[in-house]
C-alpha cells in the first residue's frame, strides 16, 4: 500500500496527502480508473493507519451541556416574562422576534457584534428552555423553529436541543400529527440515521411514532367516503376505527381483519388515544369466534367423510364384498382425512388458548426478576428499577459502565411514563418526566 | 476553445479562462447575466434572455422561465401552443450564450463545461448533458456548482491546506459542499443539499402571504405579481422595507413589506437550510471550528437573513468577495482552463464526490422457506460521498431453483427499502438454469467524474455482459429522440443577435405600459409607437437615435428595472 503512494510508512497525514497529490497529478482518473481506484484506496488505508479524523468512524460532537439554571439566570437578568409563541392560524408555528442588532450588510459592519449571542437570542433560548422545562411541546417547537431559522442555536448546540425537543414531542400526543411530521422531516429525523449514535433509542421511538401516524392516516384515508378503495376495504377500515359495527360485524375479510389487528398491536402505544385498545380486543374476540366457526365448518366435511367411509368399509367387510383395491386404499384415505382433522383441531386449540396480548409499551424491558402483572405495582416497580440504575450509575466505572446504567435508568423511566399515561395518572407521568430530564442532565454534564 | 457555463435557474453566465484570469462574457446587451428565460415573439421567432424575461408579465403564455426546476422530468412547457421539454429551453439559452461567446472571442465554440447543482441526480445530470448536445456543444464535463465556487476562490488562496465549506443558495436549489484543498488538489469531501429550495421559493412564500393577506380575493396576473415580489426581495437586501404594487381592475394595490415581516415569512424555508449543512459536516467528519473559510454562492445568498443565519451558525463571517452571482461561472471558466491545460493552471487537480448512495434492489432470504424472504431491500454499491470517479462491484446470486432471469433494478437514495428511493433504471439478465445460489452475477457500478452512472452486470458462468440502458424513465431522452429534437430546434426561427437590444427595449416598454396608469402610460405608449415606426423604416442611424431616446425615457420612469 505504501508503494502505491510512493512513500515509506509514515504517520503524518500531511505527508501522506502530499504523496497522494503528487501521484494524482500524474494520472487522469477518467482515463485510468483502475489506477485511480488503487491510489485512492491506498490513501484511505494510509490515513486510517495514522488515525486521521477523516478516516475514523464518526463520533458526534459532544454538545456543550445545556443548563436550565443558566437559562434562568439570563431570564432573571432580562427581568421580563417569557415571550409566548404567536398563535398564528395560517401557520402552526412561528414567532416574530424583534432584533435591533440586525445589520443590513455584514461586511460593512466591521465589529460584527451581532455574531455574539444577542439579547433577543438569549431571550429566545431562555424561552425555549422554559418551554422544555414545563414540558410544553408545542411552545418548545415554535421557539426551536425560530431559533433555528435565525441561527440563535449554533451548530454545536443543535443536536442536544433537538434530542430534548424530540424526547418531549414524541411522548406528547397533543402535538398535532402534521406538526410532528413536519418537525421530523425538517430536521432529518424521519429517516434512520445509524451514524447518529448518541440517541438511537429516541430515534427509534420517533420513527415508531411516525410509522404509527402513517398507518393511522392510511387507515383514515381508506375509511373516508369516496376513497379509492373497495367497499370491503373501506368497511374494514371503518370497523377498525370503530365507526361502524358496534353491534353487528360487517362483511369483512377475516385474514385482512387479523392483519390490520396485528398491525394495530405494533402501533398501539401511539394510537390508544384514537383507537380504544378495548375495541381492538373486542374485534379480536369477534375475529376469533368467526375463525372457530369457520374451522369447525371446515372440519365437518372430512369428519363426515371419515365416518361414512368407516361405516361403508365395515358394511362391505361384513358382507364379504371387499375388493383388494379398497383394502389397500382405505388406510391411506383415512390417514389423509385424519391428518386434515388433526391440523384443524390444533388450529382450534391454538385459537382457544391464545389470549389478547397487552402491549406493555413501545420500549421493551429486559429484567432479572420480571415485572409484576398488576399495572399499579408495575409502575412502582419500573420507577424503583430506574432509581436503582441511576444510583448504580455513580458507582459504576467511568465510560461504558455508567453509560449502560444510564441507558437502563432511561429505559425504565420511558416505560414508566408510557404506563402512567396509559393509566391516566398525569401527575405521575409529569413527575417521572422531570426525573428523566434531571437524570439526563446529570449524565450529560458529569459523565461525558 | 472551451468555455465554462453556469446554467442557472434565474440567470445564466458564460466565462472563459484568458491570460491567466477568468473573463465573463457579455451578451448582446452588454450584460454578463443572461436571464434564463425563453419567449416566443408575435412573429413566431424565439427570444432568449432579457427580452423574454421582460415579456414574462405581459405575455405569460408565450414565455417560459425557471425551467431548470423541471430538468429531468418529461413535463412540457408551452410557448403558445408549442410544447418544449426543459432540455430544449435550456438548449436555447445555451445556444444564445454560445453565440455571445463566439461573437466576443471571434472563434467557434464547440466544447463547454456546464455547472449543475451538486444535488442534481443522475437523471437531471443526463438532461443537462442532453441540453448541451441540443445546443451543439460537446459537454466536456459537468461540474458541480459548489465545486466551481471553491475553484474560483482556490485561485486566490493564501494557505495551502484548507477546508472550505461552500453554501450555495441559487434560484432553485440549495447545495452544501465541503472541500479540502491541499497540495494543488481540490477534493470534495462531502456534498448535501435540497434540490427544491432556492430563491424562487422565497418569492413563492411572499406571493402566498400576499394572496392570504392584502391580496385576498383578487386575481392578479401571477407573473406580474412574482416580478413585483422579486423586486421587493431584492430591495430588502439593502433597505428596511419595500412596496409591492400591482394593478387590479384599474386600481393600484400597494402592500408595504418590512424586512422583519419578510424574515418571518421566510422562516420555514430558512429552517430547512440547517439539515444539509449538518449532514455535510457529519459525512466528512469535520468539526465546524476546523473550517478555514465559509464561501457564499448563488444569487439568493445575498439575502441578509441568509447571511446572518450562516454567520451565526458558524459563529463567524462567511466570505463573498467574488460576487455570489458570478462565482460559479468564474469557477467553471477555471475548470475549462484546467481541461484545456492552460499555463498557470496546470497545478490543480480535482476530485468530486458522489452526492447520493447508489445501489440495487435485493431480496434477503433468512430461512429455507419461500415465505422467509424480505423483498425490496436496498443494497448500496457506491455509498454517498465516495470520491469519484469510482468503480465498485457487488456479487449477487439467484434465489430460486432453475431461475432463468434476473432483474437488476438500480436505485438512488439513502433509505433501507427501495420503495423510498428513486428508481434509475433496470437491467434484465438471462441466466442458464441451475439450483438456487449457483449462478452468480457481478454488478459493477462505474461513476464518472461528471457524476454519470454506468452499470454493467456480468454473469460469471457464461461471461455474458449487459450494460444498463436506462429505460422507462420519462426524464431521460434517448439518443434518437435527441437527434429528432435537434432537427426540430434547427427549424425554429431565432431572432438575430443584433436585434436583441431593440426587442428587449420593446418588451420593457410593454411591461411598463401594463404596470403604469394615466399619463405615464400614455407617454410610454406614444414613445413605443414612434420607436416601432422608426424600426420599420430600417435606417440604422435613425434607429440608433430612437433607441437611445426611448431607453433614456424608460430609465427615467422605471425604477424597477433589474438584471
Amino acid at each position: 500500500m505504501w508503494d502505491e503512494l510512493g512513500i515509506g510508512p509514515c504517520d503524518d497525514p500531511k505527508a501522506i496527502r502530499r504523496a497522494y497529490a503528487a501521484r494524482l497529478k500524474k494520472l487522469d482518473p477518467d482515463k485510468d480508473l483502475a489506477a485511480f481506484t488503487r491510489l485512492r484506496e491506498a490513501l484511505e488505508w494510509a490515513l486510517a493507519e495514522t488515525g486521521d479524523a477523516a478516516a475514523q468512524p464518526f463520533r458526534p460532537n459532544r454538545a456543550r451541556p445545556q443548563h436550565p439554571e443558566a437559562a434562568q439566570d439570563v431570564l432573571d437578568d432580562l427581568g421580563e416574562p417569557f415571550p409566548q409563541p404567536a398563535r398564528d392560524e395560517s401557520r402552526n408555528y412561528g414567532l416574530a422576534i424583534s432584533d435591533d442588532l440586525v445589520v443590513s450588510d455584514i461586511v460593512a459592519d466591521a465589529d460584527s457584534k451581532w455574531l455574539d449571542v444577542a439579547a433577543s437570542d438569549r431571550a429566545l433560548l431562555g424561552a425555549l428552555e422554559s418551554a422544555l422545562g414545563r414540558r410544553d411541546a408545542a411552545a418548545a417547537m415554535a421557539f426551536f423553529y425560530s431559533a433555528a431559522a435565525t441561527g440563535a442555536v449554533p451548530l454545536h448546540d443543535a443536536p442536544a436541543l433537538l434530542d430534548r425537543l424530540f424526547a418531549l414531542a414524541v411522548e406528547d400526543t397533543k402535538v398535532e400529527r402534521p406538526a410532528f411530521r413536519h418537525l421530523a422531516r425538517t430536521f432529518g429525523w424521519d429517516r434512520a440515521a445509524p451514524e447518529q449514535g448518541a440517541t438511537p433509542e429516541l430515534r427509534q421511538r420517533v420513527l415508531a411514532r411516525l410509522a404509527a401516524e402513517d398507518w393511522y392516516d392510511s387507515l383514515a384515508a381508506t375509511a373516508a367516503p369516496r376513497a379509492p378503495a373497495t367497499r370491503k376495504q373501506a368497511n374494514l377500515a371503518r370497523l377498525m376505527l370503530g365507526r361502524i359495527g358496534r353491534y353487528r360485524t360487517p362483511r369483512v375479510d377475516r385474514v385482512e381483519l387479523k392483519k390490520r389487528l396485528d398491525e394495530f398491536r405494533t402501533h398501539e402505544a401511539w394510537l390508544c388515544d384514537r383507537i380504544d385498545p378495548a375495541w381492538a380486543n373486542n374485534l379480536e374476540k369477534r375475529w376469533r369466534r368467526r375463525e372457530i366457526v369457520w374451522l369447525v365448518l371446515l372440519g365437518l366435511l372430512p369428519l363426515v367423510m371419515l365416518l361414512n367411509g368407516i361405516r361403508l368399509f365395515v358394511a362391505e367387510a361384513s358382507a364379504g364384498t371387499l375388493s383388494l383395491g379398497v383394502i389397500v386404499a382405505a388406510p391411506f384415505v383415512a390417514a389423509v382425512l385424519l391428518w386434515i382433522l388433526k391440523v384443524l383441531v390444533t388450529e382450534l386449540y391454538k385459537l382457544a388458548k391464545e389470549r389478547p396480548v397487552t402491549v406493555t409499551g413501545p420500549a421493551t424491558v429486559e429484567s432479572v426478576s420480571g415485572p409484576p402483572d398488576d399495572a399499579e405495582a408495575r409502575l412502582r416497580w419500573l420507577e424503583q428499577r430506574a432509581e436503582l440504575a441511576y444510583e448504580a450509575m455513580y458507582d459504576a466505572p467511568a465510560g461504558s459502565g455508567s453509560a449502560a446504567y444510564y441507558s437502563d435508568a432511561k429505559e425504565f423511566l420511558y416505560d414508566a411514563i408510557a404506563l402512567a399515561n396509559r393509566l391516566g395518572q398525569v401527575e405521575t407521568a409529569e413527575r417521572l418526566s422531570r426525573r428523566l430530564a434531571h437524570i439526563k442532565a446529570v449524565y450529560r454534564s458529569q459523565f461525558i | 476553445m472551451i468555455v465554462g457555463i453556469d446554467l442557472g435557474t434565474t440567470n445564466s453566465l458564460v466565462g472563459v479562462w484568458r491570460d491567466g484570469a477568468t473573463v465573463l462574457i457579455p451578451n448582446a446587451l452588454g450584460h454578463t447575466l443572461t436571464p434564463s428565460a425563453v419567449g416566443l415573439g408575435e412573429d413566431g421567432a424565439i427570444l432568449v434572455g432579457l427580452p423574454a424575461r421582460e415579456r414574462l408579465p405581459t405575455h405569460p403564455a408565450l414565455t417560459a422561465a425557471a425551467f431548470k426546476r423541471y430538468m429531468g422530468t418529461d413535463r412540457l412547457l408551452f410557448l403558445g401552443d408549442k410544447g418544449f421539454r426543459p432540455e430544449e429551453l435550456s438548449a436555447l439559452v445555451l445556444r444564445s450564450l454560445k453565440a455571445d461567446a463566439e461573437a466576443y472571442l471571434g472563434e467557434p465554440i464547440d466544447e463547454a463545461i456546464i455547472s449543475v447543482p451538486a444535488y442534481f441526480n443522475d437523471v437531471q445530470r443526463k438532461a443537462t448533458k442532453a441540453a448541451g448536445a441540443l445546443a451543439g456543444l460537446k459537454v466536456n464535463r459537468l461540474l458541480t456548482e459548489p465545486t466551481a465556487a471553491a475553484l474560483a476562490y482556490g485561485l486566490e488562496a493564501q494557505v495551502d491546506d484548507e477546508l472550505l465549506l461552500v453554501v450555495d443558495l441559487g434560484g432553485g436549489t440549495f447545495d452544501v459542499s465541503l472541500l479540502h484543498r491541499f497540495e494543488g488538489v481540490m477534493e470534495v469531501r462531502a456534498t448535501a443539499g435540497d434540490s427544491w429550495l432556492g430563491g424562487e421559493d422565497f418569492v413563492d412564500a411572499v406571493v402566498a402571504a400576499f394572496q392570504a393577506g392584502p391580496g385576498a380575493g383578487i386575481s392578479v396576473a401571477p407573473a406580474a405579481l412574482r416580478r413585483q415580489v422579486e423586486l421587493a426581495k431584492r430591495a430588502l437586501s439593502t433597505g428596511d422595507s419595500a412596496t409591492i404594487s400591482v394593478v387590479h381592475d384599474g386600481k393600484p394595490i400597494e402592500w408595504t413589506l418590512g424586512r422583519e415581516q419578510f424574515e418571518t415569512i421566510s422562516e420555514p424555508l430558512l429552517v430547512r437550510l440547517r439539515a444539509p449543512i449538518e449532514r455535510a459536516l457529519r459525512d466528512a467528519r469535520v468539526d465546524p471550528d476546523s473550517l478555514s473559510r465559509i464561501i457564499l454562492a448563488g444569487g439568493a445568498s445575498q439575502m441578509p437573513a441568509f447571511r446572518r443565519l450562516i454567520a451565526r451558525l458558524f459563529r463567524r463571517l462567511p466570505v463573498y468577495q467574488i460576487s455570489p452571482e458570478e462565482v460559479v461561472a468564474r469557477g467553471a471558466a477555471v475548470r475549462a482552463g484546467m481541461i484545456a491545460r492552460e499555463v498557470g493552471l496546470e497545478e490543480t487537480v480535482m476530485t468530486d464526490a458522489a452526492p447520493f448512495t447508489l445501489g440495487i434492489e435485493t431480496l434477503v432470504q433468512h430461512g429455507k422457506l419461500a415465505s422467509e424472504r424480505s423483498h425490496g431491500i436496498f443494497m448500496p454499491i457506491i455509498e454517498r460521498n465516495t470520491v469519484i470517479p469510482a468503480s465498485r462491484s457487488s456479487v449477487v446470486t439467484t434465489v430460486d431453483n432453475n431461475q432463468r432471469a434476473m432483474n437488476v433494478k438500480v436505485f438512488q437514495g439513502e433509505s433501507r427499502l427501495v420503495k423510498d428511493n428513486i428508481l434509475l433504471g433496470e437491467l434484465n439478465l438471462k441466466l442458464p438454469p441451475g439450483p438456487a445460489g449457483r449462478e452468480t452475477v457481478d454488478v459493477r457500478f462505474t461513476y464518472d467524474s461528471s457524476g454519470l452512472l454506468e452499470v454493467r452486470a456480468t454473469t460469471l458462468s457464461t461471461g455474458r455482459v449487459e450494460t444498463l440502458v436506462i429505460e422507462g424513465n420519462p426524464g431521460v431522452m434517448q439518443p434518437d429522440e435527441i437527434a429528432r429534437r435537434l432537427a426540430g430546434l434547427a427549424k425554429l426561427k431565432l431572432h438575430p443577435r443584433d436585434d436583441t437590444e431593440n426587442r428587449a427595449l420593446i418588451a420593457r416598454a410593454e411591461r411598463l405600459f401594463e404596470e403604469r396608469l394615466g399619463d405615464e402610460r400614455a407617454t410610454v405608449g406614444n414613445a413605443l409607437a414612434i420607436f416601432i415606426a422608426t424600426l420599420d423604416r430600417q435606417i440604422p442611424d435613425a434607429i440608433r437615435e430612437a433607441r437611445s431616446g426611448l431607453s433614456e425615457l424608460l430609465d427615467s420612469m422605471d425604477h424597477s428595472f433589474f438584471l
